[in-house]
């Protein structure tokens, strides 16, 4: 009977207390942004731009071969420099801390780069005594923010609040990969000189130097005291730049720009070559010029192809024959040898010395070699991909052999 | 023969059909719902001193979303005289797993459910069975219990970032783009009924 008290009073118990317990639900949203950040220019002017010891590279941008050195520039932080003698075994030498830098070129010993609005000259003829030389002030200047007067830049952001959506703190954000900064982030991943996909590019004394709209000209003919020309305005989604026979040919994502540099002060527009939505780096030999199309990213037409376009008459561009490639990124012309960066699909030679039959002579096919940039450098083929920063012997290019890779803590996501 | 607890037996088995009930709540809404979800859970510990017993628990929580299995460690003590019904408090801890619920992964994006860890106090009593060296017990406690439900945008499409087993520590894992997490804290009155032996 006491046992049968002592369960009722549970049961009793129990009921009462069943429902009494309420849940409690939450939610996080967690989404990777880019931030806007307000820079003072003078704030960045004011930053020491010494060499530090070398640093191990995060997320390796464009690339610059100059003499026995291997410059890598990590975008919006600096330059990497290393010692490229034995392409089998680069030593990492230094560091040159350059906020805001996403390219470079060098001209007699002297290293240009961009740091956010001004343009700096170093003097690298003693590579162990990297000293800054001149800075133009206030050339870039489509990173000012007018209203403010600062530089807006962006910086890859994880941000978390209760609920998706994109304004956080009164702030505004953007997705990444809809920001043009982001976007020429990502593209500058792997530029550099001999690559297609560079910004900054040297030719007969001058230094040309792309944005998203806009040309820049340079005079470095007295390599360390370069001197800002003149903006030329080239129409939105300027991509690359690539010299050739005293022409530039500046690759956006509608087609291709020809402008006659004989007269460098003042490039003249020969011709546009348009062709439909895509990103295209651009490489040219005397009479034909190599365009790459791709999907992906901001380059949303699903097109993916190799155009051979004929450049003999340079006002009169017109395409000779197109290839179905499967996504074409950077590419590389090494006198009758074509390199192709397929991205995530590998990397792929060809002898374009027919370019009717580029087709029928595909060299070689390694699928294992993912890659989104490369350039025929006089040592080695560099190839830019998820595996980091690596050098090929190309001596035969129906048989590329590995000779090193540097690795990065960021690899290049390939899509 | 009776059943008695320290004196006689060196190692013990439970096991406890129950319910759980508690008020469900949204997410946007102070609105409650009353939910009554299926319970099981099974003990097996060794005596550790008298009247004490520790071992390892393992058990079935059918919540509205989710189907939990909790894997952790447990106590039972008793307090009584040797012969008739025990007072029989006991403790039951560890992380719920999600190994029932499915993973769905596209293109774009992945959706998973991940739990979390438990406690489980409860107090109750035992009542010898007549013959043979059982008995039945009848307790009530407290569950709380996490689970999560994750829906995850690759950052490459085509992409299959990894996903942890258990649970993701990151706020956002590599390889995703956003990350929306839903935790859901179940705070339950348990009412368990089960056997000793």
């Amino acid at each position: 009977m006491k046992l049968f008290h002592l369960h009722i009073a549970l049961l009793l118990l129990a009921s009462t207390l069943l429902f009494s317990c309420t849940d409690e639900v939450n939610s996080t949203y967690t989404f990777r942004t880019m931030m806007p950040v307000y820079l003072e220019m003078k704030d960045v002017r004011a930053k020491s731009l010494a060499p530090i010891p070398a640093q191990e590279i995060e997320d390796p941008g464009k690339i610059y071969i100059y003499k026995d050195y291997l410059l890598i520039n990590e975008p919006s932080k600096g330059i990497h420099i290393y010692d490229n003698k034995n392409p089998a075994n680069p030593i990492n030498l230094s560091f040159i801390p350059i906020e805001g830098n996403v390219d470079l070129a060098i001209n007699s010993n002297i290293l240009y780069a961009d740091n956010y609005v001004d343009l700096l000259a170093f003097d690298i003829s003693n590579i162990q005594n990297i000293r800054l030389v001149k800075r133009v002030e206030d050339v870039f200047t489509h990173l000012y923010q007018h209203s403010t007067g600062k530089i807006i830049t962006f910086k890859d952001t994880v941000l978390t609040s209760d609920s998706p959506r994109w304004e956080y703190n009164d702030m505004w954000t953007v997705r990444p990969g809809m920001s043009l900064l982001s976007n020429m982030a990502k593209a500058s991943q792997s530029y550099g000189t001999g690559g297609s996909m560079a910004r900054f590019t040297l030719m007969d004394g001058h230094l040309f130097a792309v944005d998203q709209n806009t040309l820049r000209v340079f005079d470095v003919e007295s390599p360390g005291e370069p001197k800002f020309i003149k903006p030329i305005e080239l129409g939105w989604g300027i991509e690359t730049i690539f010299p050739f026979d005293q022409k530039l040919f500046i690759g956006s994502n509608r087609g291709m720009h020809i402008y006659d540099a004989s007269n460098p002060k003042n490039p003249m527009r020969m011709a546009v070559y348009e062709h439909v939505l895509a990103c295209d780096p651009v490489v040219v030999n005397k009479e034909y010029a190599f365009v790459t199309l791709r999907s992906g990213n901001f380059c949303v037409n699903g097109v993916n192809e190799l155009q051979i376009i004929d450049i003999q008459d340079p006002y009169q561009p017109k395409l000779t024959k197109a290839y179905p490639m499967l996504n074409p990124h950077g590419l590389g012309l090494a006198e009758n040898y074509l390199y192709v960066a397929e991205g995530k699909h590998g990397l792929k030679s060809f002898n374009a010395s027919d370019v009717l039959s580029i087709d029928k002579n595909q060299l070689e096919f390694i699928q294992s070699m993912k890659s989104v940039d490369l350039i025929p450098g006089p040592k080695s083929l560099i190839v830019i991909g998820p595996d980091g920063v690596c050098q090929y012997d190309y001596s035969n290019p129906a048989k590329l052999r590995k000779l090193s890779c540097i690795q990065v803590s960021n690899p290049i996501e390939v899509s | 023969m009776q059943f008695a607890t320290a004196q006689e037996k060196a190692t013990l088995t439970q096991l406890e059909l129950g319910l759980l009930g508690g008020k469900s709540k949204t997410l946007w809404s102070e609105e409650t719902k009353n939910r009554l979800n299926f319970s099981f859970s099974a003990f097996h510990g060794k005596a550790i001193k008298p009247n004490h017993y520790l071992g390892f628990n393992l058990g079935f929580d059918a919540y509205p979303e989710v189907s939990l299995i909790p894997i952790g460690l447990g106590w039972r003590g008793f307090l009584g005289d040797d012969v008739g019904p025990k007072w029989m408090g006991g403790l039951n801890a560890g992380f719920g797993t999600t190994f029932l619920e499915k993973r769905v992964r596209t293109e774009w994006s992945s959706t998973w459910t991940e739990g979390g860890v438990y406690l489980h106090p409860f107090l109750g009593v035992t009542l010898p069975a007549k013959k043979g060296n059982w008995a039945l017990t009848s307790s009530i406690g407290f569950k709380w219990q996490p689970s999560s439900y994750l829906e995850g945008t690759h950052s490459q499409s085509e992409s299959r970032p990894k996903i942890h087993p258990f649970w993701t520590r990151a706020a956002l894992p590599e390889g995703f783009n956003s990350l929306n997490k839903v935790t859901t804290h179940f705070q339950s009155l348990s009412f368990q009924v089960g056997i000793l032996f």
